[in-house]
């Protein structure tokens, strides 16, 4: 994962490097920062769908090139019906998935209007507020009648990927910047990777230990993932300063 | 074939007949403001007030004609008001572009002419008519339906009396009166009046044609319902139509002399002068097909039968004023030297000054005009592209013939060597003419530049003859006549000098024999001139300088920053184009958008932005209208004047004027602009297909399909009246439309762009 982040890091400066930042750059009318709020909506035939936020950040570098950050947050509702413990059975479960991308942007003529496509690398932290993956009781389980209590040690995991998008921006009253269009996304661990690592890898940390038999995170979160990021449609709406 | 158009405009009869008394008022007295001597002109300007017609809004004047009812019931509403919308659109175009002329000497003649002829016209008051002269080249006329008659001054040069003119005028009455405008584009249902152009710089004759039904009815009845119940003379409608028949050809027929670029040191090749030009048919045999006329000749014979039925008796060529139809038609003829050359037809211009210089021999204009021409052909027989300035030689008869196939024949050094020698010579009858020094500059550059013509390679004539003189005490040279042995063992230069003292003893008849003289003639054509001291010193100064700035390699060039804090824009641009169709829509609202947008732009970024619009201008401004008009002109010569790659091809005649303009506005850098909204219909791609898995692209591939792909697209470019260069050139394509986003952005791109340069 560093790796991965040392080499965008990387290929930002030498990206930066390249540009004559002394240049003037026509911008929009003389502004290059956009400040954005972020919705993505992707829905598949099995009527799933994934509605995300965030927001992003957006600075022209160029006559036609940008480059930002973004941000955006999915809140998935996972049924599974194989999860339980001693005790009881969950039907399902929260992930949350944060996602935290460097955006580099190419538009068609001049920067941030009309069409454009943008490159994203992104990181992204799966975690669920409701999902224990730790089996170790608590000290104070004394009572076995009761349900047990565990460590409040919560499922977590991370995946990467990139997206492309593909989009067209607007301006109203010079202020204004609404742009929409379809993002295109792949991710690293996805249904067939995971599966991949699943059958070579039992003892990953993805798997829950011991003998919660909650089943396999790994391959609801690659799933979630992976979905949610393939197609989706995008509208950010946001200023330029 | 006169034309047509028409509308009622002014719908008050009040508000007309205050409006033309007003213009009466101005007309009579106004003081002639151009200079026209006998020894200089000065291109036709519009004088007094600017009449209301040319500042109201075309979209106004559309909404007005749209309110009245047609005249003509079997028109379609949807018809009507699609017809005045070109009609206002096309008319507007040349009152607003600057190519009429109103309030002169020369209006209020034909304004005399014309209300005469009103005056016997039953059906048609004064008031709904205004005449107005176009510059143009062409000989033509034409009217509107709006009661606007356009006379071009090409057809006043050509034309002999006032007689004439008024039959012009009779037959533009009756497409007026009985609406052939309108009833024409009803018969073709629209399909030549908006299609196959984006431009609005067509020519006026694209406006409308009128069946052949229409023109002889306009014939007939002109003469009828008019010119026969005045005292004119009949067979000046016969006299008409033979000056239409030839109005391919010049004003006037005289030889276009061999010797006229001789001088004592130089005589022309013998091969570029066409010795027997092809005699001008007569009027029965003239092939009319290719005449910007045809079907003249039937309507000509048409005409002689119905005129001979009439006695010509006591009948006058002038009612009016002979002295003033005088005067009309030689600033007519001085002015087509100016409108040849701004519509790039320089070999015509050549001709028209050399027939104009015979009676006129001292004059300035004249003489500009002519060593422009000859300086256009050099720099254009150069760069290449001679066939778009000069007719072919085959395709013309008479003397003009002969012109152009000395200019087309003449090889592009010896043109070119022949235009330093005629500028040289202008500089030195009329050293303070800065501009014409500047082409002087210019052409004598490019020719050492392409051929690298030393000064040693002139044949100096004293020099020769000082060297060759072994008894420079002896008052009688002695001249010992070669063999033609002999003379083959002479070097080239030797040569040059014992054909010069051949033809000093035997007179000019040796040429012929003489190799050296046929293939080396080029060295001869600046004889004269190498006996000033001051044109040798000249030359050699500018060869000098080619050197220098061909030893500087591309990379050593200077990049001194312009540093662009002043602009003039005229008149921004807007077409709207769908399926490839050029559409009449709000174009006013949109220039508007995008002037006001990049004024407010450039001022934001420290440029102060001076827009030159017609919209802005008042009633009594007409000289800003005149500069107005210059500036119009000056651009489309320049355009076309220019190559892809923004290099001009030579310094264009009327930056002679601009340059008064441009000291009025202090400027150095002009610019014109325009945006393009294309519309057209959205193609089926196999790609959209993948909605069919993906639902989350299914919207935008309706929407896709729904409407229209939309393209705007935004040109400027930036001339430096400096150097006669662009120095900025753009031309961007963005998906979208001309919202102000979308305008602004691609305006404040090129601002940003000449403030980095």
């Amino acid at each position: 994962m560093k790796n991965i982040i040392l080499t965008t890091i990387v290929l930002l400066i030498s990206l930066l490097s390249s540009i004559n930042l002394n240049a003037q750059v026509p911008g929009y009318i003389g502004k290059r920062i956009l400040l954005k709020g972020n919705s993505n909506f992707t829905i598949r035939w099995n009527k799933e769908y994934w509605i995300k936020y965030g927001g992003s950040a957006e600075y022209v570098i160029s006559k036609d090139m940008s480059i930002g950050v973004s941000y955006l947050l999915n809140k998935s509702i996972i049924e599974t019906a194989e999860r339980h413990d001693d005790f009881f059975k969950y039907p399902n479960f929260i992930l949350k998935t944060h996602s935290f991308s460097i955006d580099i942007y190419k538009y068609h003529n001049i920067a941030p209007l009309g069409n454009f496509v943008k490159f994203s690398p992104f990181f992204m932290y799966n975690y669920s507020p409701d999902y224990y993956v730790s089996d170790v009781p608590l000290n104070s389980n004394i009572d076995i009648y009761s349900a047990p209590k565990y460590n409040e040690d919560y499922m977590s995991n991370t995946n990467w990927g990139f997206t492309v998008f593909f989009g067209r921006r607007r301006i109203v009253k010079d202020i204004i910047s609404i742009s929409y269009g379809l993002k295109v996304g792949f991710t690293w661990i996805n249904p067939l990777t995971a599966q991949i690592i699943s059958d070579n890898n039992n003892d990953t940390p993805f798997y829950p230990s011991g003998n919660s038999n909650m089943g396999n995170t790994y391959d609801y979160t690659a799933h979630d993932n992976f979905f949610s990021t393939f197609l989706s449609f995008d509208v950010n709406i946001g200023f330029v300063l | 074939m006169f034309f047509i158009f028409v509308d009622n405009y002014y719908t008050d009869t009040n508000i007309r007949i205050k409006y033309m008394k007003r213009l009466f008022l101005v007309l009579t007295l106004l003081i002639p403001l151009f200079v026209f001597s006998q020894n200089d002109y000065y291109p036709i300007q519009c004088e007094g007030d600017i009449p209301r017609e040319f500042l109201e809004k075309t979209s106004v004047k559309i909404a007005s004609d749209n309110h009245k009812s047609s005249s003509n019931s079997s028109i379609s509403n949807r018809q009507f008001r699609r017809f005045n919308a070109i009609n206002n659109y096309y008319v507007d175009y040349l009152l607003k572009g600057g190519k009429i002329v109103f309030g002169t000497d020369m209006n209020e003649y034909v304004n005399k002419v014309g209300f005469n002829v009103i005056d016997n016209f039953d059906g048609i008051e004064r008031e709904e008519i205004r005449f107005y002269i176009v510059k143009s080249p062409y000989v033509n006329a034409f009217t509107t339906e709006n009661g606007l008659i356009f006379i071009n001054i090409g057809l006043i040069a050509q034309l002999e009396n006032e007689a004439q003119l008024a039959y012009v005028i009779s037959h533009e009455l009756v497409h007026y009166k009985y609406h052939h405008s309108l009833n024409t584009y009803k018969e073709k249902n629209r399909s030549t009046y908006d299609r196959g152009t984006i431009s609005r710089n067509s020519s006026e004759a694209r406006m409308v044609e009128y069946s052949h039904d229409q023109e002889f009815m306009a014939d007939s009845l002109g003469f009828l319902e008019a010119y026969s119940k005045m005292g004119y003379d009949f067979d000046q409608v016969i006299n008409l139509f033979d000056v239409l028949l030839y109005s391919n050809l010049p004003f006037d027929e005289i030889e276009f002399k061999k010797d006229f670029f001789n001088d004592s040191n130089y005589i022309v090749d013998e091969k570029y002068i066409m010795k027997e030009v092809d005699l001008i048919s007569n009027p029965e045999d003239y092939d009319d097909s290719h005449s910007s006329h045809p079907n003249v000749k039937k309507r000509r014979s048409n005409m002689i039968d119905l005129v001979t039925d009439f006695d010509s008796d006591n009948r006058n060529l002038y009612l009016i004023s002979k002295k003033d139809f005088q005067k009309l038609q030689k600033e007519a003829r001085f002015e087509m030297s100016n409108l040849f050359i701004s519509n790039l037809e320089y070999g015509k211009a050549f001709y028209n000054s050399y027939l104009l210089l015979r009676d006129f021999p001292d004059n300035k204009y004249l003489k500009k005009t002519l060593t422009y021409s000859i300086y256009a052909l050099a720099k254009i027989r150069m760069e290449g592209g001679l066939s778009d300035v000069l007719t072919s030689y085959k395709k013309l008869e008479g003397q003009s013939q002969r012109v152009n196939f000395f200019f087309k024949k003449i090889k592009a050094k010896n043109l070119s060597l022949l235009s330093v020698k005629w500028l040289w010579k202008y500089n030195m009858e009329y050293p303070n003419d800065a501009y014409m020094n500047d082409l002087l500059d210019d052409v004598t550059y490019a020719l050492i530049d392409r051929y690298d013509i030393n000064y040693n390679a002139f044949y100096v004539p004293e020099h020769s003859i000082s060297v060759n003189s072994s008894d420079s005490s002896s008052s009688k040279p002695i001249f010992k006549k070669l063999s033609p042995e002999e003379y083959e063992e002479l070097n080239k230069y030797d040569k040059i000098r014992y054909d010069k003292k051949f033809e000093k003893y035997y007179g000019n008849a040796h040429r012929s024999r003489s190799t050296i003289v046929k293939t080396e003639n080029y060295k001869r054509i600046l004889s004269t001139e190498t006996l000033d001291e001051n044109f040798k010193e000249y030359y050699k100064g500018v060869y000098k300088k080619v050197s220098n700035d061909n030893d500087i390699s591309e990379g050593e060039t200077t990049s001194e920053k312009l540093k662009i804090d002043k602009l003039v824009v005229v008149n921004p641009t807007y077409y709207f184009v769908k399926d490839g169709e050029f559409r009449i829509n709000n174009f006013e609202e949109k220039e508007e958008i995008i002037s006001k947008s990049f004024t407010t732009l450039s001022w934001k970024e420290g440029i102060n932005t001076t827009l030159i619009d017609i919209m802005k201008i008042r009633e009594s401004q007409v000289d800003k209208f005149n500069d107005l008009a210059f500036m119009n002109s000056w651009m489309y010569e320049f355009e076309n004047v220019t190559d892809d790659d923004g290099n001009s091809k030579l310094i264009p005649w009327q930056t002679n004027y601009i340059q008064g303009i441009r000291e009025k506005y202090n400027m150095r850098y002009i610019s014109s602009m325009g945006v393009i909204d294309e519309s057209y219909a959205n193609q089926f791609s196999i790609y959209q297909l993948y909605t069919v898995f993906f639902l989350t692209a299914l919207p935008s591939t309706i929407v896709n399909f729904a409407l229209n792909k939309k393209m705007i697209h935004h040109f400027f470019y930036c001339v430096d009246l400096n150097t006669n260069k662009i120095i900025y050139f753009n031309i961007e394509s963005m998906e979208g439309k001309s919202s102000q986003d979308f305008v602004n952005s691609l305006n404040y791109n090129v601002v940003n762009e000449l403030k980095k340069l």
